[in-house]
């Protein structure tokens, strides 16, 4: 096993490789700071390229590529409140408030510091699984995977920052809009009205590029102001003595991204919520979440990179991909001639420690990049609105178009900017939308899955029991947070 | 019992008739395509009556003052019906101009009419800026990218 490590890290040290990794790299970043154009495009261009490349030298390039798109991620999402990638989504709920305080930079170091421990840890993670990755992986199964997004879901309780119910009704409505198209059993279509673009699942990319990218460019352009008025002194450095200063809570995030990447269908998108609602559980005091709170910034994106170790362990072991990304990349493993599974795990295992490897270094690097170019990029949040919107405007219905090429893109980008912009005005939360909109077709193909598998006996498996009594604790500390919310709000009203 | 009707009520009611509308929609659907629609819009439609009637007879004027991340918390400033209406114009006629023209075409037309005519800009700025955007687009996008941009509609119905 040492053998295959050291012969894996050799090897990415060859001049082909690191010129196929420094691409990847590059490509990543680029990628990654695009609003709506995340890891799963850039596999898509690049996978061509497998079936003419040696995989070793493809491995680095596309896994370099896929691991550093999660790393510049948070970028749109500080700045402008786009989400690069969908496992940035929550990095905007403290992120952009931050720039809006002129901490842009402070903001991005932390982000940056706090996706290089993830990535590593969930690296490491991968590296600890690999003797264990049968048993690992037999262990959870789609009950499991049920309780887990029931227990995401649970976490709107601790998201709806002081109004319950409207947290409660807007995750609702995250739901009921995330099941419109073909149900995933009979096909039937659902509330599609027979729009064709509608049969198909709405993306999440789109949905958060509309509700809060373009809401808040519209807010900022309807006042004529920029994202920030000052460039606070408080930089990448402060940034990142904050993230090691909160190192429980980066490593304690780290661990449920790799975890929750690891349960197929789950992925970035939720474990980010995830450890953000985590963040908000065990930190004290909690009043500056949702007005730029650091720690909602280095949770959801120390989970962000972890996700992506735990995402492969399904992947290498039983070919089992997690996502659309997983999907793209166990199409290359197979286009390169890898055959995921036993034979990877014993024939070839110097090429698992070379994914190893690629992923741990090309988070090291690109944090390094990231944080070279922070002052310049955070100064981009005093640029004048005038000239900001447009440019803006641009990029993120460019980002939406991208995901089916259909004018509907479009369209739902500028329905949710509506929604969006109409909830900020109206004091409706907008985290539990997202949230609701994320799980909600999860959690019915799960149940489903489970029903016709187990019967109802799936409630009693153990793992699921462990995952509902983590819920009922979730609920319990999310009702106490919002009881106290409203006895402090309660008491400041009666003193002013 | 007072009540307390306000503008913020309104979002209650489009959410009730909404869900209501989209639970009779369910009615005919089988079982499986129907289970979650359905509970779904019972348990939402429950909870925003609830909600409801609870702002109704407690207002919410003096309750939660939330974050930008969750909701504004800042006075909006000149939120005029008027800056609304055009700034949601300008992102109307952009998405018509996306259709009718394709997206590069239009995308271009947009930065440089938004910077002249909404942002007020000088000459050169919005010149500068729009070949900048084009640039940028086309050598990402198109370049780089390697991404086909789907053509507009009006280029189908002149035959170009």
């Amino acid at each position: 096993m040492i053998q295959a490590a050291e012969l894996a890290l050799a090897m990415l040290f060859t001049p082909i490789h690191i010129l196929m990794f420094t691409l990847g790299i590059v490509m990543g970043l680029f990628l990654g700071v695009l609003p709506g154009i995340d890891a799963v495009f850039g596999l898509a261009v690049l996978l061509p390229f497998c079936l003419v490349i040696d995989p070793t030298a493809a491995l680095p390039l596309i896994l370099g590529m896929a691991s550093i798109t999660f790393t510049s991620g948070p970028i749109p999402s500080i700045l402008i409140g786009a989400p690069g990638t969908a496992g940035s989504t929550a990095t905007i709920v403290d992120g952009h408030p931050m720039a809006k305080r002129g901490e842009a930079g402070k903001a991005m170091g932390a982000a940056f510091t706090a996706s290089l421990i993830g990535g590593l840890f969930g690296a490491l993670v991968l590296t600890v699984s690999v003797p264990i990755f049968r048993p690992l992986v037999l262990m959870f199964g789609s009950p499991e995977f049920l309780a887990m997004s029931i227990l995401g879901i649970s976490l709107v309780s601790v998201l709806c920052g002081g109004y319950p119910l409207r947290g409660v009704v807007s995750a609702g409505l995250g739901m009921l809009i995330s099941l419109i198209g073909q149900d995933p059993i009979l096909g039937v279509e659902r509330w599609s009205f027979g729009v064709p673009y509608l049969l198909q699942k709405v993306s999440i990319i789109t949905v958060a590029l509309g509700f809060f990218a373009l809401a808040e460019i519209v807010d900022l352009a309807i006042k004529r102001t920029r994202i920030s008025v000052s460039h606070s002194s408080a930089g990448k450095w402060d940034g990142m003595r904050e993230t090691l200063k909160h190192k429980k809570l980066v490593l304690s995030s780290s661990a449920i991204g790799a975890l929750v990447g690891f349960m197929p269908g789950l992925g970035a998108a939720v474990a980010c919520w995830i450890a953000y609602a985590w963040a908000l559980i065990v930190s004290k005091p909690r009043s500056g979440f949702g007005k730029g709170d650091i720690r909602g910034v280095i949770a959801p994106e120390a989970a962000d990179n972890a996700s992506v170790g735990g995402a492969l362990i399904p992947t290498i072991a039983f070919g089992i991909p997690g996502g659309t990304l997983m999907a793209l990349m166990l199409s290359a493993f197979w286009m390169m001639g890898m055959k995921p599974g036993p034979e990877l795990l014993t024939k070839n295992l110097h090429l698992v420690y070379l994914i190893i490897w690629t992923i741990a270094l090309s988070n090291i690097l690109g944090a390094a990049l990231c944080f070279l170019f922070t002052d310049y990029v955070a100064k981009l949040a005093t640029v004048r609105i005038e000239i900001l919107a447009p440019v803006v405007i641009m990029l993120i219905y460019g980002g939406g178009l991208v995901t089916t090429m259909n004018i509907g893109d479009i369209i739902v980008v500028v329905v949710f900017c509506i929604l969006g912009w109409g909830m900020k005005q109206l004091d409706w939360p907008r985290p539990p939308l997202l949230l609701g909109f994320i799980l909600g077709p999860l959690i019915e193909r799960f149940y489903f899955a489970s029903t016709m598998v187990y019967g109802y006996k799936w409630v009693t498996r153990p793992g699921v029991l462990v995952i509902f009594a983590l819920t009922a604790i979730c609920l319990w500390v999310g009702l106490r947070i919002q009881r106290k919310e409203a006895e402090v709000q309660s008491t400041g009203g009666a003193e002013s | 019992m007072k009540f307390h009707a306000s503008k913020k009520l309104i979002p209650h009611l489009v959410v009730i008739v909404a869900i209501g509308i989209g639970l009779l929609l369910t009615w005919d659907w089988p079982y499986e395509t129907a289970l979650f629609p359905r509970v779904g819009c019972i348990v939402v439609l429950g909870v925003a009556i609830i909600s409801l009637v609870s702002e109704l007879v407690r207002g919410r004027g003096d309750e939660a003052k939330l974050g930008d991340g969750w909701v504004s918390s800042q006075p909006s400033g000149d939120r005029s019906l008027r800056r609304v209406g055009v700034v949601f114009g300008w992102l109307i006629l952009f998405l018509i101009g996306v259709w009718a023209l394709g997206y590069e075409v239009a995308a271009v037309i947009f930065v440089f009419l938004f910077m002249k005519i909404n942002g007020k800009q000088s000459w050169r700025i919005s010149i500068l800026f729009t070949v900048f955007s084009f640039v940028f687009l086309y050598s990402v996008f198109r370049l780089l990218l390697d991404v086909i941009w789907p053509h507009g509609a009006l280029w189908g119905i002149l035959g170009l």
